[in-house]
């Protein structure tokens, strides 16, 4: 009976091209989308689940309160790795990270690198993670001061062919470190993407041992593993003895709050909202976005099947009827429609992989990923992605079945059915369904790219344009020079002016406590701080809205003047803001190292991506300070501007070039990723429509074919060529219109949500409600006028001969 | 075999009331072959449906093969009609994605028999219609005589008690039809009882009995050799 079922659902497709070809390739072109963004999905979720033990592995942050405002940071101080291991004894083991350098620049035999994301690392790391050993011993390597473990691509690039082990690296900092061991690469899906390690100990000859004892500062990455069977929520109810052990003593002085949490690090990726990742992470919202898509996509490739399937039952109501009348019952009848569905589903599966991996390249391109398809090596996926064809098959199939089978067998004998195609109204409502679909996406496509655009282009409140960044290394000689590099520097006549700050806009400042004056009180806040020379707000471009800059004539500012910014101002309600009191540098005994007052505000500029309001900053003068070197250069040449940076900076470090980027570049990466998505959006949104319009095309030329005589009818009549067209296509297109409003309000629903991600945003206007229903009737008349032009002009003898 | 008492069958719609059959009267036994005519619209083939078991009266008694079948739910006369009834249409209504031999096979897959006897039992029948050498081919591809072969083929694969035969001579030119009406007067020599819906009075003559129905009565049944009120 299978097989029987098999050869008719065959010979079906085959008798019908057009449709089946429709069929086919909607079904296939909407699993292709469907099994590449299911990649994405099962990539974006399967974050850090590859470590050993990643379900008992945990990482702990805190949650500082001061004065009522909550900072989450993905750092805790120093002592947590270690006490965690001596107070709880669900823990099993403890480590921890801590930033060395986000492009450590390191010298091998006079050759000089640049190894991108270096952190401090305690041995325990190498247990807690099991990262897979090229060279050297995990459980030794990071034990001794001044080890260090490199990944196979940075090992490659310094040493070649040669065995890296017990190799001399210099880093910034004095002393040589030797190369105890190489990792395999990282996968892409992993928040911990260091390329090289330097063993902890290393910094007991670094910093002192009162920072290492430090409470307040929170400076570490601590990741921990829990004892098999023990309850984390167990831990959780536990943690807070930690702050009222360790912490509140001394912070209590402070007024702040600590709490501290726990995560695992699987749901890291997806679900961190706090400060200094050591990586970007992701946003479940994207998984959700993209999930909804892949849903969307394949709703409507089977809702093209359920029409055609349905408008075409007259051509298989004959044989229903038969079946029926040679003793099939319904169920019977339902099982060879599903199957059949089933079955078309089964062949767009194949092609869809075929499809899939055509559009792999580009897509990985796209999502700047290497995403592959692991037809045997990852069954999980393979089942969910067989799993999505088995439902869209009796999605698709289901409404067909119900309906075929329900023919009553004398009725379609008689050929009563011929004459008209049941279910119309139904199918009228899914071609609804997916325009309404197709439209809010198309909306959704020009508002994300207009939000992207706009970001790109607002102003910032400094000038990111020609304004070139040299990141200063640790241990560069030049830093003894620094009033010779700026003045050869501006000698260049492309390059006005020079300056250095710890910080730079789309990095996260620095964040310290301070004491701030509010109604004649001061009270403990944690600020967000620069720390400048004089030429900052020259260089930067950053302009004052009252008092005056740091200037070298008045010795004071070096000591005890602040500027702050105009969210500030606003923050802590400020009338006149020149004059009011900040502390900077508590110590624990309550003295300040500085202490003094605000003598100007510097308009709102964005530290932040164009996510974040901006929040109130407090810049300080610091002759010398370290971080980054900036050159505002404006000129028509500026490779040679560039040019005159290299070899002065040559010239003062020993030849070493500089390490520099562009600040507009460097801040527009922040929306790197969400241009990404917003380019794969866009992209499944044409498919979407395309995969729609498919279904429109096989419907218009349906219904052409099944008003054959009527045209024919029409035009011995007198109706002409456009009449009919317009008789053709004017149905269809009151479908379309009719979708238009569910679309608006849909679009207009999520697209706000949406833009809530962004402190500032487009104003949602009715332009891209507008295009995107302009852009669905075009499309859908261009689809159903092929159809209508051809049946309109067929001679219309031909049509009523067959009478 | 067939008893019918009081037969009455309705078709409404919002406005209008046709009744299609109008208190039938009717017993048919074992091994008869019986023509039924009558003008068109006079209720031949609604009353052939209801002994077909495809459609239920409006009211009134119906027994087959000694199962008063008129209350019968779509399921059970689809078991007993798979099982007893064969059908013959005017159009012949093979299915034609499926090839000769696979639209004999259908009846024999609905009753689940196994597919070496299915082969066997397919190829005789195709044999007795001297179709054999057709049976790879698809409906299209035949003459409408051949193609009526099939459809008896079809309708007896089942052994089935009783053929219905509706109009089966209609759209075949009188060589055909006349080769149809031997085959179908063979099988009723060989024990199947045949009712058949004609409008050609040469062909009920090969019928043992003639129903003459008219506005859905039956006006007259008339015997071999004799007439009957």
């Amino acid at each position: 009976m299978f097989k029987n079922y098999l050869k008719s659902a065959l010979r079906n497709l085959l008798r019908f091209k057009i449709y089946s070809v429709i069929n086919i390739l909607g079904l296939a072109i909407g699993m292709a989308c469907a099994i590449l963004l299911m990649l994405y999905i099962d990539g974006e979720t399967s974050y850090d689940s590859h470590y050993a033990n990643a379900d008992r592995t945990y990482r702990i942050t805190n949650e500082i309160t001061i004065s009522g405002k909550v900072d989450r940071a993905a750092l805790v101080p120093f002592p947590v790795a270690k006490t965690l291991l001596k107070d709880f004894p669900e823990v099993e083991q403890a480590g921890r990270f801590m930033k060395q350098a986000d492009r450590a620049s390191v010298k091998h035999e006079d050759q000089q690198y640049i190894i991108e994301q270096s952190f401090f690392a305690d041995s325990t790391i190498l247990d807690l993670f099991n990262y897979d050993f090229v060279f050297g011993d995990s459980r030794t390597a990071l034990q001794e001061p001044n080890s260090i473990v490199i990944t196979a691509s940075v090992a490659d690039k310094i040493f070649g062919s040669d065995d890296p082990i017990g190799k001399l690296l210099m880093f910034d900092n004095a002393s040589p470190g030797q190369v105890t061991g190489v990792v395999r690469d990282h996968p892409d899906n992993t928040h911990l993407k260091w390329n090289s390690l330097v063993s902890m100990s290393t910094l007991d000859t670094i910093i002192s041992k009162r920072s290492r004892e430090n409470w307040l500062a929170v400076t570490n990455y601590t990741y921990f593993r829990l004892r098999d069977g023990a309850d984390p929520d167990q831990l959780r109810s536990k943690l807070p003895d930690l702050y009222t052990n360790y912490i509140e003593e001394i912070a209590r002085q402070f007024n702040t709050d600590w709490q501290f949490e726990i995560m695992p690090i699987n749901d890291i990726h997806l679900n961190s909202d706090f400060v200094w990742e050591p990586s970007p992470v992701g946003n479940v919202m994207n998984v959700y976005i993209f999930l909804a898509v892949a849903v969307f996509i394949l709703l409507i490739a089977s809702i093209n099947y359920m029409n055609l399937a349905t408008a075409r039952s007259a051509g298989r109501a004959r044989e229903i009827g038969i079946r029926k009348v040679l003793g099939a019952v319904r169920g019977q009848l339902m099982k060879q429609f599903l199957l059949e569905s089933l079955f078309v589903t089964a062949v767009a599966l194949v092609l869809a992989f075929m499809l899939a991996e055509a559009a792999l390249p580009l897509f990985n391109h796209l999502a700047d990923k290497a995403y592959v398809i692991e037809y045997t090596s990852d069954p999980e996926f393979m089942l969910s992605v067989l799993g999505m064809a088995l439902l869209v098959g009796l999605l698709a199939g289901i409404y067909p079945a119900l309906f075929l089978s329900s023919f009553r067998p004398i009725a379609v004998l008689k050929g009563i059915l011929a004459q008209r195609s049941g279910g119309s109204l139904l199918r009228k409502g899914l071609v609804i369904l997916q325009f309404t679909i197709s439209i809010a996406m198309i909306i959704g496509a020009i508002i994300v790219n207009s939000q992207l655009n706009y970001l790109k282009q607002k102003e910032l409140g400094f000038k990111a344009d020609q304004l070139l960044v040299v990141e200063i290394p640790s241990d560069t000689t030049l830093r003894n020079q620094m009033d010779a590099v700026h003045s050869t520097m501006r000698s260049h006549n492309g390059i006005l002016n020079t300056s250095v700050s710890t910080s730079i806009p789309g990095r996260d400042p620095i964040k310290q406590l301070c004491k701030i004056e509010k109604d004649s009180n001061l009270i403990e806040s944690v600020m967000n701080l620069f720390f400048v020379d004089y030429d900052y707000l020259d260089v930067m471009g950053l302009e004052l809205a009252q008092g005056r800059n740091f200037d070298r004539e008045i010795r004071t500012d070096s000591r005890e003047s602040f500027l702050v910014n105009e969210a500030l101002v606003r923050h802590y309600g400020w009338d006149e803001a020149l004059g009011k009191r900040i502390q900077w540098g508590l110590d624990v005994d309550g003295s300040a190292a500085r202490d003094g007052k605000v003598i100007g505000v510097v308009k709102d500029f964005n530290v932040l991506s164009l996510h974040n309001p901006v929040e109130p900053l407090a810049i300080i003068l610091r002759p010398f300070p370290t971080g980054y070197f900036f050159v505002r250069i404006e000129t028509d040449d500026i490779q040679a501007a560039v040019g005159h940076v290299e070899d002065t900076w040559k010239q003062f470090d020993q030849g070493r070039p500089p390490d520099y980027f562009f600040m507009d570049e460097y801040f527009n990466r922040q929306y790197q990723a969400e241009e990404q998505r917003a380019t794969i959006f866009l992209s499944f949104t044409i498919l979407t429509i395309l995969i729609a319009c498919l279904g429109l095309f096989g419907l218009s030329s349906f219904t052409s074919e099944q008003r054959t005589k009527e045209i024919g009818i029409r035009k011995v009549i007198g109706a002409s060529i456009g009449d009919i067209v317009l008789l053709l296509s004017r149905d269809f297109l009151r479908l379309v219109l009719i979708a238009i409003g569910p679309a608006w309000l849909l679009a207009y629903f999520y697209m706000n949500t949406w833009l809530q991600n962004f402190a500032y945003r487009v104003d949602v206007n009715a332009l891209p409600f507008v295009v995107a229903g302009i852009i669905a009737v075009a499309i859908a008349l261009t689809t159903v006028a092929y159809q209508a032009v051809k049946a309109a002009v067929a001679n219309p003898v031909e049509s009523l001969k067959y009478e | 075999m067939i008893k019918a008492k009081d037969l009455n069958k309705v078709y409404r719609t919002d406005e209008v009331e046709t009744t299609a059959l109008n208190n039938v009267n009717l017993e048919i036994k074992e091994g008869e072959f019986v023509a039924i005519m009558g003008p068109s619209g006079c209720g031949k083939s609604t009353l052939l449906n209801i002994l077909g078991l495809l459609d239920n009266p409006s009211s009134g008694e119906y027994h087959f093969l000694d199962h008063e079948v008129s209350g019968y739910s779509e399921r059970k006369r689809a078991d007993l009609r798979k099982q007893n009834i064969g059908f013959v249409f005017q159009s012949f209504n093979l299915i034609d994605e499926l090839t000769v031999f696979e639209n004999v096979e259908l009846p024999l897959l609905y009753l689940s028999v196994s597919s070496s006897e299915r082969k066997e039992r397919v190829n005789a029948a195709l044999e007795q219609m001297q179709i054999t050498h057709r049976k790879n081919h698809f409906p299209q591809q035949l003459s409408g005589g051949q193609q009526q072969r099939v459809a008896v083929a079809r309708a007896v694969i089942a052994k089935p008690h009783l053929i219905l035969a509706d109009e089966p001579t209609g759209n075949l030119d009188s060589t055909h039809g006349d080769e149809v009406m031997k085959i179908l007067t063979d099988l009723n020599e060989a024990g199947t009882s045949i009712i058949m819906v004609t409008h050609s009075p040469a062909y009920a003559e090969y019928a043992h009995r003639t129903i003459n129905l008219f506005d859905g009565h039956i006006v007259t049944e008339n015997f071999k050799g004799g007439f009957h009120v």
